[in-house]
């Protein structure tokens, strides 16, 4: 993946944008030119800025609900196939979106989305709450979980009475995430209740595995792409080397 | 004869002088009752001064955090200034001041004062209403007795709407407390809606179902409730059909004018026709023959 000394590329989150490279997660592209010009692109649109070269650019995964707008801080996932619990503590396995944050210095550029944006209203209309919604299968295990490129792993743990979970939505504003060696990301546990057919989700403040890094939002020391595991399910890292005019 | 006037003289002078010393004696008293009034007078309003501090403090540590600043500015106001003008009446007491007499007085001219300014005192209590049941915030889009914008300011007395358009609207508060209020924000979802037209050999079920497939592919329109579009009505020109989807009231403008936008280019991507406003014209025909001659104006052609 190198293609030389002086351009470094990270495998891991938050990832660093160098003169010359262009990354990409999902749909989401973050682009800077030799010439000092970052474009950080998803399927809804481009933000540009005019940058000088000693300045750092990077991409900071966060809890997917700043784009489109800051209309809520929830986000649900339904599952693809109802899910039917024993309420007894066991952990599965599913995916949430999430944002990246691109910095240009210590400015955000702007919010993109590596996967599609859609909302959902849980509840009525009157006292219902707004969602970003995002659709994903819920697994037992955390192996059996697809690609999941441009979204983060959410381990939730289920106790109470027994249920079938159409899905399961959380407050994910203040949650941390968590990145692996191998560059997937993570959200903190969820605990899951369910009293009396009402399901209470709260995010913990765990992370969902061992050996995991939090992601939090200050300015972080570089990790450079040797440094960083030989494979990135998460991040499809392309790498070009752009022509000056 | 002389000395008789001389003895005369001399005691007139010495009652001068008494009733002059006299006088100065009362005068002093007076001056010394007077001060004194004045210092109670002094001392009962600085205590009464301390004691508005007081409650005004208190106010302050207590009070100010739980109400807004356009709720709490008039309330500590009233209690700070209602305390200092009781104060002021009750160091006038000590100058024989009858402070039953003038409250009464107060109270009448109080009376006298409500009557003439009505509207004013109408607009105030509806704005402690207001305030107090807050059917909308500052920043809140509403529709408020016929002006419809986004809410500015709430005051006492009045409230400040900037319509849609940019100009600011002043509502007194009375109108606005006796209007219908919409408020765009207090839901969570707001549907947009509108209709489209389409050509009658158009596949009624392919365009459904491509409208049905934009309304879904759009950010703002929620996953539930589900969008929908169906058949509306079979018009002179067209079938139309009525879309409809639900979005965040944040954003419900932006999705009605982008859907309203887009959804020609869909329909034509598709192949689908929005149709003009059309007449079919049926002749029908007649047994009677009817002639038709034509003639030929040759002197026209050859001019």
């Amino acid at each position: 993946m190198s293609e030389g000394s002086d351009n470094v590329l990270l495998a891991r989150a938050p990832w660093m944008i160098s003169p010359g490279i262009e990354f990409r997660v999902g749909e989401a592209v973050i682009k800077r030119e030799l010439d000092g010009d970052v474009e950080a692109c998803d399927r809804y649109g481009c933000a540009r800025a005019r940058v000088t070269p000693e300045l750092e650019v990077r991409g900071h995964p966060i809890p997917a609900v700043y784009r489109l707008f800051e209309g809520t801080p929830y986000i649900y996932v339904e599952f693809e196939d109802r899910l039917y619990v024993e309420g007894d503590g066991r952990v599965y396995w599913t995916l949430a979106p999430y944002d990246i944050e691109v910095y240009v210095g210590d400015v955000v550029l702007v919010r993109i989305s590596p996967v599609r944006v859609k909302f959902t209203l849980v509840g009525d209309v009157v006292e219902g709450v707004l969602a970003r919604h995002y659709k994903a299968p819920v697994v037992y295990r955390r192996d059996d979980l697809p690609d999941p490129t441009g979204t983060a792993v959410v381990a939730f743990r289920v106790k109470g009475d027994p249920a079938i979970l159409p899905g399961i939505g959380f407050n994910a504003a203040e949650a941390t995430l968590y990145v692996d060696e191998a560059g997937f990301l993570y959200y903190p546990v969820v605990e899951v209740e369910s009293n009396d057919g009402v399901i209470t989700a709260k995010v913990s403040d765990r992370p969902p595995v061992d050996g995991v890094k939090p992601l939090v939002r200050a300015r972080r020391r570089l990790i450079t792409l040797q440094q960083a595991a030989p494979f990135m399910m998460t991040v499809d890292v392309v790498r070009r080397r752009l022509v000056t005019p | 004869m002389a000395e008789a006037v001389n003895a005369t003289t001399t005691t007139s002078t010495e009652g001068l002088l008494s009733q002059l010393f006299g006088s100065i004696t009362a005068s002093l008293g007076n001056i010394e009752s007077i001060l004194y009034k004045v210092l109670l007078a002094i001392v009962i309003f600085a205590i009464g001064l301390l004691i508005a501090s007081f409650i005004r403090t208190v106010m302050k540590r207590s009070v100010s955090p739980r109400l807004p600043p356009h709720v709490y500015r008039p309330l500590e106001n009233a209690v700070f200034y209602g305390l200092l003008f009781l104060a002021g009446m009750a160091a006038l007491q000590p100058f024989g001041v009858n402070l039953s007499a003038l409250l009464v007085a107060g109270g009448f001219a109080g009376i006298v004062v409500g009557f003439a300014s009505q509207s004013a005192l109408s607009n105030l209590v509806s704005g402690i209403m207001l305030l107090a049941e807050q059917p909308f915030r500052v920043g809140d889009p509403v529709s408020v007795a016929n002006v419809s914008g986004v809410v500015v300011n709430v005051s006492v007395l009045s409230t400040t709407i900037r319509t849609w358009d940019g100009p600011m609207v002043r509502i007194p508060n009375n109108e606005v407390f006796n209007s219908m209020i919409t408020n765009y924000v207090k839901v969570r979802a707001r549907r947009v809606e509108f209709t489209i037209g389409v050509h009658y050999d158009t596949d009624i079920q392919k365009a459904i179902e491509v409208l049905k497939n934009f309304l879904e592919e759009h950010p703002f329109c929620l996953v539930n409730p589900a969008p929908e579009a169906f058949v509306d009505q079979y018009a002179d020109s067209s079938i139309n059909i009525k879309v409809r989807c639900w979005a965040p009231p944040q954003v419900w403008f932006a999705t009605k004018v982008d859907l309203q936008t887009r959804v020609k280019q869909i329909l034509d991507e598709a192949g689908i026709q929005i149709p003009y406003p059309q007449l079919d014209l049926h002749i029908i025909s007649s047994k009677t023959e009817i002639p038709i001659k034509v003639l030929e104006d040759r002197v026209d052609r050859r001019e």
